[in-house]
């Protein structure tokens, strides 16, 4: 008996080492991109790329450069408009799934099913596949080029509510029978959305923030599409592509790196913050569809 | 029912809110926009503030944009009519943008005046049929010779030696000669040295049918001395682009090798462009020099042959969407003028194409430009538009060169006429090529 179990736990030992081995390998694979990044923004010798992976010559001047120097790359500004942009969608966005998502899952109405069919049908399109016809929309209300920064706005912030999916399952999951206590009292619909509802969807308003933050964080498509050349309106993922140009390469790949270090330092601080509730809020929305 | 009101009115409003707002910033401002490459933005705002105050009779605000020379055409052919009415383009786009009706004519008096002022290939690469379309600005993308000055012996001078002499003297210093062998941009370089050629007519966008000549496989290779070989152009250079394969000095490389052999001081020879300069010279320090693409001595017919770069030019070009023909035309031409082009070499280090600057002392004195316009004197190749397929097709060939050196068997002279003759059906878009 005592021998059967020893080599019942020698079993789960060894088949725990192989995991653990593999799942190393599959992280030390993951991790060596971002570590290599990082090495290279702290490398002080110009060029594409080296043979060494560690830098020979450490400086710090490739972080400094990138926020003293405005020409002719301007990474502040960039910086600055990815954020204008990202915080403006985010909120937006944020409410607008909130209410419809309330809506589709407390209110019964008749077109309610078709509607929500006919969002999730609209949401398998490709959204590239309406570039142009997005641009020259946008350009007939004048919001490209000069004003490409509301316009990308316009564009990240539509359809935002067709989104509703997990934050929806995510409310069918509150008891009903809280609104209706709460409408017996005398609570009406607004009410009952900013009184029970909201206090109780904490997890997934979180969630719906993340994810509205991040999609404009790092849009490349759109933002060079509709600001056609007008560089005071380029958001980090224009801007830091136009640095990789064979003319500028070898001498601002470092400084590239640099810059997409800065670049994911937000969204990785805000994963940090806030992933407890990301991860309620995604398994949460994910238990009645 | 109040309730219901209130929403409705809420709704009017922000609509007719949204549609005022856009209508008053609608129709836009008269401006015009001029692109230029990033590195360029701060020297062109020089150059448009200068125009501006020689030209006082021109009040149109004048705004940059950032688009490289090499991205013209993608940004214009989203919305030409939304794009700089003055813009700097590389010539290989030159087809592409006429058709979709982004360059104007350039008018005669002024295509009379860059013909005595700027270099001939390079105002010739702004033309179709028998008409201008763009004012010339740099001639400077090609590639050329990089070298440590370690491989030349003491009482030789480099542009003495031979292609093969070179390699030997590399593999001597335990250096290396970096290469690109299968790029398409270099692929074909050996066999325009050897007189190939390859010429497309266009209709549109598209070439026109039957409108690819190209005779590489019948063209007898033409010498350094002007004697007609009993090979074709394009086995003198197959066989060449064979032979610098398979040499032990050679490395097959792109501008990440360069920089990588570099740091291992193991550079002898690189061949590349004036965009390297910088690296390469800061690494080699006093070692550092270039010059033109060496001849070399085929091992078919032992004769010499030049070895040509494919050379590119950068203009500028006017919108025929322009609202501003005539300041445009004016303005291009001013950024085109001899003062600015010295202004351009003095700021960003680019190779004019005006014949003035580039005798300047100063141009001369630039390791890298020096070669280049060296390297465009004589043993060069217009770059013009080429078809997609060129790229596929050149690639391909470069490919089977790279499996050549590496098989045991060198292959035989029919071996590399069979893949010529491939090679040029490829190119005509007669079949596609396999890689």
């Amino acid at each position: 008996m005592a021998k059967k179990l020893r080599s019942k736990k020698g079993a789960e030992r060894l088949s725990n080492a192989i995991i653990y081995v593999i799942l190393v390998i599959i992280s030390f694979i993951w991790l060596v991109p971002f570590a290599y990044m990082l090495m290279q923004s702290f490398r002080g010798e110009i060029g594409l790329a080296t043979s060494s992976f560690f830098p020979r010559k450490w400086t710090f001047d490739n972080y400094i450069k990138l926020f003293t120097e405005t020409k002719p790359f301007n990474f502040l500004k960039w910086y600055g408009t990815t954020l204008i942009i990202a915080v403006v969608v985010t909120v937006i966005q944020t409410v607008i799934v909130l209410v419809t998502s309330y809506a589709l899952s407390r209110l019964r109405f008749k077109m309610r099913k078709p509607l929500m069919n006919l969002m999730l049908v609209l949401g398998m399109f490709p959204g590239f596949m309406s570039m142009t016809a997005l641009y020259f929309l946008l350009k007939l209300m004048n919001l490209t080029q000069d004003f490409g920064i509301v316009g990308l706005i316009f564009v990240y912030v539509g359809s935002s509510c067709m989104g509703y999916y997990v934050c929806k399952g995510f409310f069918d999951t509150i008891p009903r029978s809280l609104d209706e206590a709460a409408r017996i009292d005398g609570a009406s619909r607004r009410m009952v959305f900013f009184k029970i509802i909201l206090p109780l969807a904490k997890p997934i308003i979180i969630y719906t923030v993340l994810t509205s933050f991040l999609a404009p964080w790092g849009e490349y498509m759109f933002a060079s599409l509709i600001t056609l050349g007008n560089q005071n309106n380029w958001n980090v993922a224009v801007g830091l592509k136009e640095m990789l140009q064979r003319e500028t390469a070898a001498e601002y790949f470092t400084r590239f790196c640099a810059a997409a270090v800065i670049v994911s330092i937000v969204p990785t601080g805000l994963f940090f913050m806030l992933q407890r509730y990301y991860v309620e809020g995604v398994t949460g929305g994910s238990v009645k569809g | 029912m109040k309730k219901r009101i209130i929403s409705l009115l809420a709704c009017g409003a922000i609509a007719a809110g949204t549609v005022m707002g856009l209508s008053a910033c609608g129709g836009g401002e008269d401006k015009m926009i001029v692109w230029g490459p990033a590195t360029q933005q701060a020297v062109l705002q020089q150059m448009v503030d200068e125009f501006l105050a020689q030209n006082p009779d021109i009040t149109i605000p004048i705004e940059l944009g950032i688009v490289g020379e090499g991205d013209a055409y993608s940004k214009l052919s989203q919305d030409v009519e939304a794009g700089a009415d003055v813009y700097a383009y590389a010539n290989d786009q030159l087809v592409q943008l006429r058709s979709i009706g982004a360059l104007a004519r350039v008018p005669d008096a002024a295509v009379t005046s860059m013909k005595q002022t700027d270099d001939a290939g390079a105002v010739e690469s702004g033309k179709i049929g028998e008409y201008y379309y763009g004012y010339p600005y740099a001639a400077d993308n090609g590639f050329f010779m990089y070298y440590n000055t370690d491989i030349v012996p003491a009482d030789t001078k480099i542009e003495d030696m031979t292609l093969n002499e070179i390699l030997d003297a590399c593999a001597e210093k335990s250096l290396y000669f970096i290469y690109q062998m299968k790029t398409g941009w270099y692929a074909g370089s050996f066999i325009y040295g050897a007189g190939g050629s390859y010429e497309v007519t266009w209709d549109g966008a598209e070439p026109a049918e039957n409108g690819i000549v190209c005779d590489f496989d019948t063209k007898k290779a033409v010498a350094a001395d002007g004697t007609v070989s009993e090979y074709s152009a394009g086995v003198i250079g197959a066989q060449m682009h064979y032979d610098l394969g398979k040499h032990d000095a050679l490395v097959d490389g792109d501008d990440t090798v360069i920089t990588n052999y570099l740091q291992n001081k193991k550079m002898g020879v690189a061949i590349t462009g004036t965009w390297n300069g910088k690296l390469i010279s800061e690494n080699l320090g006093d070692k550092y020099a270039a010059t033109i693409l060496p001849d070399y001595e085929s091992s078919l017919d032992h004769k010499t042959y030049h070895w040509y770069t494919f050379a590119g030019y950068k203009l500028y070009g006017v919108n025929s969407y322009s609202k501003h023909p005539e300041e445009a035309h004016k303005l291009a031409q001013f950024l085109s003028s001899q003062a600015m082009q010295e202004k351009r070499f003095d700021a960003v280090e680019i190779g004019p194409s005006n014949k003035t600057v580039a005798a300047m002392d100063k141009v001369k004195n630039n390791v890298a430009i020096n070669a280049i316009s060296k390297q465009f004197e004589h043993n060069y190749v217009i770059q013009k538009s080429m078809p997609s397929t060129y790229w596929s097709a050149m690639e391909a060939y470069g490919t089977n060169v790279i499996e050549w050196t590496k098989a045991t068997t060198a292959p035989s002279t029919q071996d590399i006429t069979a893949r010529i003759a491939t090679l040029v059906q490829e190119l005509k878009g007669q079949t596609t090529p396999q890689s």
